[in-house]
């Protein structure tokens, strides 16, 4: 089979297959961090670009498709925290994530109840407050950064992140049992 | 309150911080596209795959064009036998197959014009060549020439769940008992495998839902695994190979134990038993006991063991590992127990141009007792029992290991406490020369006649061995091609220069004027003076020197003179016990002061930077450096003798950033240098780095411009960028290095005058809490006590390596139960491994020395062969999981 580095030879167009081998390793790697499931980042993978495939005046990203794509790899992603049914199967629990940090299994347990908690917060958030606080604190952008991409004013994002950090911190509190 | 906050705040921070470091690996990058790829192309119903399925297929042209479609698995399954069957009798398109597998471009299809163009005479004599191949190839594909030409396959199934498959009948249920026929398509149930056995007694197990045929040719009998598990425990075989192929690889034996997985993402082989040879494209790896190849980076490697876990034989197994690691151990106690010799009565009688000796107990009464401990063993325990019946009938036609050893033992007997084996030459050429003290001369000369009897009897075509009893004698044969054994009443001597053993005849009768003692020979009896054991020495000055001695007029080599082996005088090595325990020390010895790359270690210092590795480390390498300045200017100097380009390059960078390497970085640094792979094994080692440093301030400030410099020149040439970025938490100031096309990221902070590298910002944490409770590696008792018995209290460089530690850390992920091992066996193996002795080896440098000093790295050895089963089975997902599904979320 072609791999991702090889010439092409699974019927996308050449601008499309182009964009594939430049940044299939974006979409996944940021579909993963935020769904934590490699079978999830493939999805997101798989309908980004059947999507752009589909549409029958595919737009020219020219320079920008990396931040195009990252973006929709975050919004998608952001879908699929939202659409995700309670419970995951046993196969798809994510083996590598398990033992992240500390020495102790039960650690190992907490920790990704962590994560699972954050990422259910993440899908209750309002979809545009829910991209504009992955792209500051889960992909690492300046707040003018994200300002650029949700093309929106510095301070409405300022705003956006102050609150929704409060949110999720009180939100946060109740779960761990506080008030 | 407040502090209630700050816990909220940081467990808040930590759970966001976790999410932005959870990152897929390359391979599963690399998974994951293929897998969107082979979904997108079917969404879009490529071409490619729809063409290579349709044509019909004509000739060779048309089966390499089928190539691609079968490495990417798209191909139908009834294409791929065709092309599978056709590639193994077709040397042409098989190595097209190969050269596809190894990665290499397919080359088009050779077509019927390009032949002509090359060769176009010769155009009947090529239709008639292909008629008769055409022919031969019907013939062959009906399975008749084949049957004409080749042995009848013999095999008939013994147990389990066996179909016979066709396209055109339902599955026909194959009885245990009944034969096997030539290139049946088997199949397993789902729910349960099978048993077959071949006419020579090499038996098949097949697990449930693997497919595979039987092929019989003149070269042996091949297994056609088209998915799925086999075992095969092959027979010894007496002409030709047993043979397995997959899609991808070609397994080939002799008779020995081995398991061959098979799936869409590639092969796996394991072997627990004998030699096996792996076949991929041009490349050949041979496989030994406890060693896997995968066929490809994506298959995960998984351990020996679960390869074999769903054995119906896995207590066998797992019982054989455990006796071979207790047969070491208690070997190597058996020779631990023989006492050092202070003397040599055999050292004074080599030449006195000795350029080799090496010196060993006799440990023939050890070997024949461990040997008997084992024989015991086996005789006890029925599964071992049955084992070893088994591999004494595969090793039928072998040599018995069970006289080897008795004879062994009786030549033993008649010798003395020391062997020593020397090559010299008395003025001549340098000769291997094996000198023994005899006490029973009498009845060693009627052992050894009945020896070389059969000895000379077996082959025409080696050396002939000769029994003298005087080397003076010149009556005594002399010519090329002998083999001399002289037994004298206190003496044996073997050589192939019948000079050689007058020459020694001479000093073992005082006829000659012994010369003083040379430097190396000094050396020999400085080491006897402290008690030896097994002992290798090498003069490295004379073999420098050569023959001619040509070198004391040649210029010296420069990268001898760089790398400072070019004053090396002389290596020696040593194994001995030491109350009670083994010990290995091997010392290289030079003319003077070290150069070069030698000068660059310190002399023995205290370690400091062991306190930031716990005692649970399972890897820790720490080397002393003299002056890491010094270590750049000698690299510096090499670079701008060897490579002008990049040093030109190398000084704009310094110029353009600011940078100088020497004075801002190195000369920042301290000498100690330390890499460790410690804290949690999985799914990726924990590792750290921690180099002591005199001026933090500075390196970090150079370390800053050098991250800037680095991703200018990343952005520069279009990929992403480099990233520095700092945190205070705690008190501590953390930095991280991140950024890249495949994001890495880099963490660490300064320390107390050391900065500490790790994988994550957890690992730098936890590094700092076990430093503060004192839960290190150089305050660990048990470290301590592994640490070899000699004078210095400090070294210049260390390398530890824990199996048992890297067992523990894995255990807590060893499922309790539903698997195909059970606890029990699992704890078993764990066992087995942790039973192992860790390594612990020592560098102490002097002014014209270096010694590396460790334990018994034999049990290291074993240990480390049984910890790859444990580890793959662990690491690897759990035992019953279909191969390469190990870690790989991707499965569904």
């Amino acid at each position: 089979m072609a791999t991702a580095n090889q010439e092409p030879a699974f019927g996308l167009r050449p601008d499309l297959e182009a964009l594939f081998r430049a940044h299939h390793a974006l979409v996944l790697q940021t579909a993963y961090r935020i769904t934590g499931s490699v079978m999830d980042a493939e999805d997101v993978l798989q309908t980004l670009f059947l999507r752009l495939a589909r549409r029958e005046n595919a737009p020219d990203l020219g320079d920008g498709a990396r931040p195009y794509l990252h973006r929709a790899a975050v919004n998608l992603a952001l879908d699929v925290l939202r659409n995700r049914r309670p419970g995951v199967p046993l196969e798809e629990v994510p083996w590598q994530s398990l033992p992240a940090a500390g020495p102790e299994p039960f650690q190992h347990q907490a920790q990704e109840e962590l994560r699972s908690w954050l990422r259910k917060a993440l899908a209750g958030l309002n979809p545009r407050a829910a991209e504009i606080f992955t792209l500051r604190y889960l992909e690492g952008h300046g707040i003018d950064k994200v300002a650029k991409t949700v093309e929106a004013s510095r301070s409405t994002v300022a705003v956006t992140l102050f609150r929704t950090r409060r949110r999720l911190r009180q939100e946060f509190k109740r779960f761990l049992g506080g008030t | 309150m407040r502090s209630k906050d700050r816990n909220i705040d940081s467990r808040f921070e930590e759970a966001l911080s976790q999410l932005r470091e959870e990152k897929m690996g390359p391979a599963e990058i690399a998974d994951s596209a293929r897998q969107v790829e082979a979904r997108l192309a079917e969404a879009f119903g490529d071409r490619s795959v729809t063409a290579a399925s349709s044509h019909r297929i004509a000739g060779c042209q048309d089966f390499q064009s089928l190539i691609g479609s079968y490495l990417s698995g798209e191909l139908p399954a009834a294409r791929r036998t065709l092309l599978e069957d056709h590639s193994r009798d077709c040397p042409a398109c098989r190595k097209a197959l190969w050269s596809a597998q190894a990665g290499h471009p397919i080359a088009p299809p050779q077509t019927a014009s390009t032949e002509m163009r090359r060769n176009a005479w010769a155009r009947p004599l090529g239709w008639a060549a292909a008629a008769t191949l055409l022919v031969a190839f019907g013939l062959f594909q009906l399975g008749i020439l084949d049957r004409v030409l080749g042995p009848e396959l013999k095999a008939v199934a013994l147990q389990g769940q066996l179909f016979q498959v066709s396209d055109s009948s339902a599955p026909l249920l194959v009885e245990p008992g009944s034969a096997i026929h030539h290139r049946e398509v088997l199949r397993t149930s789902p729910e349960a495998g099978a048993l077959i056995e071949l006419g020579d007694g090499s038996r098949i197990e097949i697990r449930e839902r693997s497919q595979l045929s039987l092929d019989q040719g003149r070269s042996g009998t091949t297994i056609q695994l088209a998915r799925g598990s086999v075992i095969v425990q092959a027979a010894q075989q007496r002409t030709g190979r047993l043979t397995v192929t997959t899609a991808d690889c070609l397994v080939s034996v002799k008779g020995t134990v081995f398991a061959v997985t098979a799936g869409a993402r590639g092969s796996r082989v394991s072997v627990i038993e004998g030699e096996v040879w792996v076949d991929q494209g041009r490349n050949r790896t041979v496989l030994l006991p406890g060693e896997q190849l995968s066929t490809r980076a994506s298959l995960q490697a998984v351990p020996v063991a679960t390869d074999f876990a769903w054995s119906s034989q896995i207590d066998q197994h797992i019982a054989v590992m455990k006796q071979l690691a207790s047969l070491h151990q208690q070997f190597a106690e058996q020779v631990a127990s023989l006492g050092l010799r202070y003397t040599s009565g055999l050292l004074p009688l080599v030449p006195a141009d000795t350029k080799v000796f090496a010196a060993f107990p006799n440990i023939s009464d050890s070997l024949a007792d461990a040997y008997s401990t084992f024989r015991q063993k086996v005789d006890q325990n029925p599964v071992l029992q049955s084992w070893w019946l088994e591999h004494q009938k595969n090793s039928e036609g072998g040599p018995d290991l069970e006289e080897l050893i008795a004879r062994v033992q009786r030549l033993g007997n008649y010798l003395g406490d020391e062997i020593v084996l020397a090559v010299g030459g008395d003025g001549g050429p340098a000769e291997p020369m094996l000198l023994a003290e005899v006490r029973q001369p009498e009845g060693l000369l009627a052992s050894l006649a009945d020896d070389l009897a059969r000895l000379n009897g077996l082959s025409e075509q080696g050396p002939k061995v000769l029994l003298i009893r005087d080397p003076d004698l010149p009556a005594e044969p002399a010519g090329a091609g002998m083999i001399y054994i002289w037994v004298d009443t206190s003496l044996l001597a073997v050589s192939p220069s019948i000079e050689q053993l007058r020459h020694l005849s001479a000093r073992s009768r005082g006829q000659v004027l012994t010369p003083p003692p040379s430097d190396f020979q000094r050396q020999l009896y400085q080491a006897y003076s402290e008690g030896v054991s097994w002992l290798l020495a090498i003069d490295m000055q004379q073999l420098q020197d050569g023959e001619a001695g040509v070198a004391s007029i040649a210029p010296p080599d420069p990268m001898q003179e760089r790398l400072g082996i070019s004053e090396l005088r002389a290596f020696v090595a040593e194994q001995k016990s030491v109350g009670g325990r083994l010990q290995n020390r091997a010392t290289f010895h030079f003319s003077g002061e070290r150069q070069g790359l030698s000068s660059w270690l310190a002399v023995p210092s205290p370690m400091g930077a062991l306190d930031f590795v716990t005692p649970e480390t399972y890897l820790t390498a720490c080397l002393a450096i003299q002056s890491p300045a010094t270590v750049v200017e000698d690299l510096f100097e090499h670079l701008q003798g060897s490579d002008s380009e990049f040093w030109q390059e190398l000084l704009s960078f310094q110029a353009e950033q600011g940078v100088d390497f020497r004075n801002d970085l190195a000369a920042a640094l301290g000498g100690e240098f330390l890499f460790a792979l410690d804290g949690p094994v999985l799914p990726k080692p924990s590792w750290k780095v921690v180099a002591e440093v005199h001026d933090p301030v500075r390196l970090q400030q150079a370390l800053g411009r050098l991250v800037e410099g680095i991703s200018h020149k990343m952005t520069a040439k279009g990929t992403s960028g480099l990233f520095l970025t700092r945190e205070e938490t705690g008190g501590q100031t953390f930095f991280k290095i991140s950024g890249g096309d495949d994001e890495k990221e880099v963490h660490y902070l300064f320390h107390q005058g050391y900065l500490l590298v790790a994988s994550s910002r957890a690992v730098l944490i936890q590094t700092l809490q076990n430093r503060h409770a004192g839960f290190t590696l150089a305050r660990s008792p048990e470290f301590q006590a592994l640490l070899p018995a000699d004078q210095q209290a400090n070294c210049s460089g260390l390398l530890y390596q824990n199996l048992g530690s890297m067992v523990k850390g894995l255990a807590g992920y060893v499922p309790d139960s539903g698997r195909n091992l059970t606890p029990d066996q699992a704890q078993s193996l764990a066992e087995a491994v942790a039973a192992s002795a860790p390594l612990v080896l020592c560098l102490q440098s002097g002014v014209d020395r270096i010694t590396i000093s460790g334990g018994d790295m034999g049990g290291y050895l074993t240990g480390l062969t049984g910890l790859r089963n444990l580890s793959h089975l662990l690491e690897g997902g759990f035992p019953g999981m279909d191969a390469g599904d190990a870690f790989d979320p991707t499965t569904r």
